[in-house]
């Protein structure tokens, strides 16, 4: 029998394991809008660490943390410490956000800023920025996933039937069962996508001599990819701190590592995610880090780091390693690119079609958002597929995230700054993505010192606040200001009443307002 | 609006973000990194991983401690 024909039964059997989760979360999933795309707000511990993760960790670990480590060296991790501070700062943002989602019934990103701006045409932007901003990622995942495949079969399985088998794979579990499939094939996902990068790193590491002597090796062939700023010189100390910034900030905003901060069960168990999920990202890229040095010492030379996992699988790795580790891959980028796709489909039926068509009820919209599931991932994979020519994983993912945090300041000021208005943040916003684009996909990358990321931030914070300082609150945005306000910061306010007895305090204020001011006075 | 939030108190808020600043704009920044720029091994592993290493490893400890306090402090908030 083929190798191949090895790896890829080793395949279909975890895509069934993946299908049959699917099916059980279909199972027990109601048509609502809560339970389909936030599992009914239920996620304990365990799951909710492993969704963070997976979710977070993709292809990128596999194929572009090596391949970034095998051109620039140790420097990459800029990325792990951007996933602490991304992690910390869940305290300023996840928290506040999962209370004000139990509390207001936020489904999407948008709807937060929404209801905040009193804004639909800030919804519109976000919603519309998020979807353009991702799918080239799905495709950079499918990509790294298909061309892995495609090496590993020596081209027997095409580009495009692996991306298809992917994409297929994805579709049917994730609009089948929603968050909760999601949510359950990570855990799967996660323990998969690290033990099985932990065994193979283990083989390779048994070639070079172990861990010691690799990185004798390493400092032997090349002692500057042992240190910062790296052998090309890219690693300087702006690159360091713009790149380690976007990565958080643009973590942050990210559309399917947002909704999870509403679907957790309780404030506690995000609360936890602020060190339990480090802990596995640190593992990650510790492991990801050797597999790429691995590589300098057993392939040098490769015209791209980003070869070097397939290389190294195809050359250093037994069969049943091999199959493993296409496992780990399939599971790292799956995990991804289907919280990705169901948090879009969610965004889009409900910032985009329900704005249109208000009159349809939650069953319809999770009906159609199965659809745009299917619709997200295939346009996805066309981009991936089309993009077929190039080798851009890690830079790719840098600048995903750099556009996504340009809607950083927004979601700060959103929380925190009372004087901030929708006129401010949609011209923060519109200001932020141009800076992003011009910089980053035009040039230059750095200007005065600083990362084209860093500018966009800046210059959308900086147009927020000065717009929001000439223009007034609308009493809109002051009610909502007052009542996020009221939820955030009272520690015995029933989250289910906050609405209702807003509603009264009003109504009683408006009848009796003049009898209250006056037994104030006198008193 | 309020920075208030429910869970604790403002100065622990504070502890929070000057924590925050010194680990991710000091420790984790070149200037700090630059002592450890230099592609010398430390107990057979690079001196630049061997400190990024060490400083995960604290934030891990350190913000596992604090925000257990919090959550234990939370309920005598409420």
């Amino acid at each position: 029998m083929e190798p191949w024909v090895i790896i890829l039964l080793g395949l279909a059997a975890y895509i069934l394991l993946v299908l049959y989760i699917g099916y059980r979360g279909y199972k027990v999933t109601k048509r609502t809008l809560e339970d389909y795309y936030l599992a009914g707000r239920g996620l304990g511990v365990l799951i909710l660490m492993f969704t963070i993760f997976a979710t977070y960790q993709s292809a990128y670990m596999y194929i572009g943390v090596t391949g970034f480590t095998y051109e620039h060296g140790v420097g990459i991790w800029y990325s792990n410490v951007a996933n602490l501070l991304w992690a910390f700062l869940f305290i300023f943002i996840g928290i506040p956000l999962w209370r004000l989602g139990k509390a207001f019934g936020y489904i999407t990103q948008a709807d937060f800023f929404a209801h905040r701006f009193n804004s639909n045409i800030l919804r519109l932007i976000i919603a519309l920025w998020m979807v353009l901003g991702l799918l080239p990622y799905i495709g950079s995942q499918a990509l790294a996933t298909g061309r892995t495949l495609t090496t590993i079969s020596s081209g027997v399985i095409a580009l495009g039937v692996a991306v298809m088998l992917y994409a297929i794979t994805i579709i049917i579990y994730t609009s089948l069962g929603g968050m909760r499939s999601v949510a359950w094939t990570d855990l799967i996902q996660g323990l998969l996508m690290l033990g099985l990068l932990f065994v193979a790193l283990e083989v390779l590491l048994g070639k070079v001599g172990g861990i010691p002597a690799l990185f004798e090796k390493v400092y032997a062939i090349k002692p500057e990819l042992l240190s910062i700023p790296g052998p090309k010189g890219l690693m300087t100390p702006e690159a360091w701190l713009g790149y380690l910034l976007c990565d958080a900030l643009g973590g942050i905003m990210w559309i399917q590592n947002w909704v999870r901060f509403y679907a957790g069960k309780s404030w506690k168990t995000l609360a936890l995610m602020t060190f339990l999920v480090p802990i596995g990202t640190t593992l990650m890229f510790f492991f990801s880090m050797l597999v790429g040095l691995c590589g300098v010492v057993l392939e040098p030379g490769l015209p791209t780091g980003d070869l070097v996992f397939p290389a190294l699988m195809v050359k250093h790795l037994p069969l049943w390693t091999t199959a493993g580790v296409i496992i780990g891959l399939f599971a790292a980028s799956m995990s991804t690119v289907d919280s990705i796709s169901l948090a879009l489909s969610s965004s889009i039926s409900k910032d985009i079609i329900a704005l249109a068509k208000p009159e349809l009820d939650e069953s319809s919209l999770v009906n159609l958002g199965r659809l745009f599931v299917v619709a997200v991932i295939i346009a996805g994979c066309i981009v991936g597929y089309y993009a077929a020519g190039t080798y851009l994983v890690v830079l790719l993912t840098l600048l995903s995230l750099s556009l996504s945090a340009v809607l950083f300041p927004i979601a700060v000021a959103a929380l925190y700054w009372k004087r901030a208005n929708k006129y401010g943040a949609i011209a923060g916003i519109i200001v932020g993505i141009i800076i992003g684009v011009k910089t980053l996909l035009f040039g230059p990358e750095f200007a005065f010192g600083i990362y084209g990321g860093l500018w966009a931030i800046i210059g959308c914070a900086l147009t927020l606040i000065i717009v929001s300082l000439m223009i007034p609150v609308s009493d809109k945005e002051a009610r909502a200001v007052e009542q996020i306000s009221r939820v955030l910061s009272s520690p015995i306010v029933a989250m289910v009443d906050i609405n209702d007895a807003y509603k009264v305090e009003t109504a009683i204020k408006q009848k009796y307002g003049a009898i209250i001011s006056r037994l104030t006075s006198n008193a | 609006m309020s920075v208030t939030l429910w869970f604790t108190r403002k100065n622990i808020l504070a502890g929070f973000v000057i924590y925050c600043l010194i680990l991710f704009l000091v420790l984790y920044q070149y200037p700090l990194l630059g002592l450890f720029d230099e592609p010398k091994l430390f107990a057979g592993v690079p001196l630049f991983v061997f400190y990024i290493w060490l400083l995960n490893l604290l934030y891990i400890v350190i913000t596992a401690i604090m925000i257990v306090t919090v959550i234990k402090g939370e309920e005598g908030l409420r």
